[in-house]
């Protein structure tokens, strides 16, 4: 157990870090660290803004407070919370993919050589060890959304911003395959699929991608780069095809899919497809480096 | 006889006046530059009447297809309301606003990686 632990110890620190940074952006949407700092650090503007108040705090200290701010209905919708806690991973994920490539790069580069003198096969083991180190990270990222999951799921009883049932549907994505009545029947579920896209298919394909440049390149700078540079690149580039291609832009963008609820009549099918071509690439590189590592 | 109907005429005159600005005054219109965080207008609004819906209109700069979501808070920033937009889409949504108070409107969008846009519209606590 105690090993497992040690191995794997760069995996459970990002779990735990994700997770802590997933709940404290939930509150932070929710301007809970704005009304406490208003209270703690600017007390006279809190007073005038607790006058015209629709619901004055009349209680007598910080506890009560507390338990005041953490009534605040936006706590408790589903919806938009279970969108908006994860919104800061349209920037971080690029960061995850270098780390991993980071990860991949120090295991070929030290006690990997060693194991090839061993094995005969060498590209299946090296392979083999870019897809666990991949299923690692998105797994990872993936407990870290289910673990909010839960906790939004037990925590909002039901509550939904845009009542599944009578208001507008907040998303498009997957329902020109699921149909409209899935998410209304079935909201729970659905945003359980999603996150298993976003969370668990994404993380693995650029995981994959990022440690495909361990292959190639020897400079460690270029293999931790080069995730960020083909994930932010390609939104610049979406944004000045916007004036060839109009809105269809979007699909360039690899962050779309993880923003999807901001747009309507999504092509499930093309978002995805289009996501997956880095691990087109990934595999392409790897069949090329495959004579290569073999004959090295 | 005359100068009391004139008095009258003026008075009702003055007093439709008040009238239609105290309505209008629950109607406000707000032209923010919106992203991925929300963002307050800076102009209040005052709820007069005892509906539990909000109403807003908006359109955008850019003519893309991204929706908006709006939220309407009290004087504290608490949360008394909150939607999801289509463009140019008028719709209601229930809040707990309360008559009588000055709430505010803010708005922002979910993707980050996108350039922000101008929000125009109209609202209504």
């Amino acid at each position: 157990m105690k090993q497992i632990l040690n191995r794997n110890k760069l995996f459970i620190i990002l779990f735990i870090c994700i997770s802590f940074f997933v709940f404290c952006w939930y509150l932070y949407d929710n301007n809970v660290f704005e009304q406490i700092s208003n209270y703690l650090f600017h007390y006279n503007d809190f007073l005038k803004a607790n006058i015209l108040s629709d619901t004055p705090f009349t209680g007598s200290n910080f506890f009560d407070y507390l338990i005041d701010v953490f009534n605040n209905p936006g706590l408790y919708y589903f919806d938009y919370n279970i969108i908006f806690a994860f919104q800061m991973f349209q920037l971080l994920m690029p960061i995850f993919y270098s780390i991993i490539g980071y990860y991949f790069y120090k295991q070929y580069h030290s006690y990997l050589v060693l194991e090839f003198y061993r094995i005969q096969n060498n590209f299946r083991f090296l392979v083999s060890k870019m897809v666990i180190n991949s299923l690692k990270l998105s797994v990872c990222i993936f407990f870290s959304f289910l673990l909010f999951y839960l906790y939004l799921f037990i925590i909002c009883k039901g509550n939904f911003v845009m009542n599944p049932h009578n208001d507008d549907i907040p998303k498009s994505f997957l329902l020109d395959i699921f149909s409209d009545n899935f998410y209304r029947n079935n909201a729970y579920q659905y945003y359980l699929i999603e996150g298993s896209i976003k969370f668990l298919l994404i993380p693995f394909v650029f995981s994959m991608f990022a440690q495909s440049f361990v292959l190639i390149f020897s400079n460690l700078k270029v293999v931790v780069f080069l995730p960020c540079l083909y994930y932010y690149g390609l939104a610049v580039i979406s944004f000045i095809m916007y004036n060839f291609i109009g809105d269809n832009n979007i699909y360039l963008n690899p962050s779309t899919i993880l923003a999807n609820s901001d747009y309507d009549n999504l092509n499930s099918v093309l978002l995805i497809g289009i996501n997956l071509i880095p691990l087109l690439i990934a595999i392409i590189i790897i069949k090329i480096m495959d004579k290569r590592v073999e004959i090295s | 006889m005359k100068r009391t109907i004139k008095i009258l005429f003026v008075l009702v005159f003055v007093f439709s006046i008040c009238y239609v600005n105290h309505c209008q005054g629950s109607v406000g219109t707000f032209n923010v530059t919106t992203n991925s965080t929300w963002k307050k207008y800076s102009k209040s609004s005052i709820k007069t009447d005892n509906l539990k819906t909000a109403v807003v209109n908006w359109q955008a700069s850019s003519k893309s297809s991204h929706k908006q979501w709006f939220r309407i808070v009290n004087s504290k920033g608490e949360a008394k309301g909150e939607s999801l937009h289509n463009y140019l889409q008028n719709k209601t949504f229930s809040t707990t606003a309360k008559k009588g108070y000055y709430y505010w409107i803010m708005t922002k969008r979910e993707h980050i990686i996108d350039p922000s846009t101008q929000v125009t519209g109209r609202w209504e606590p």
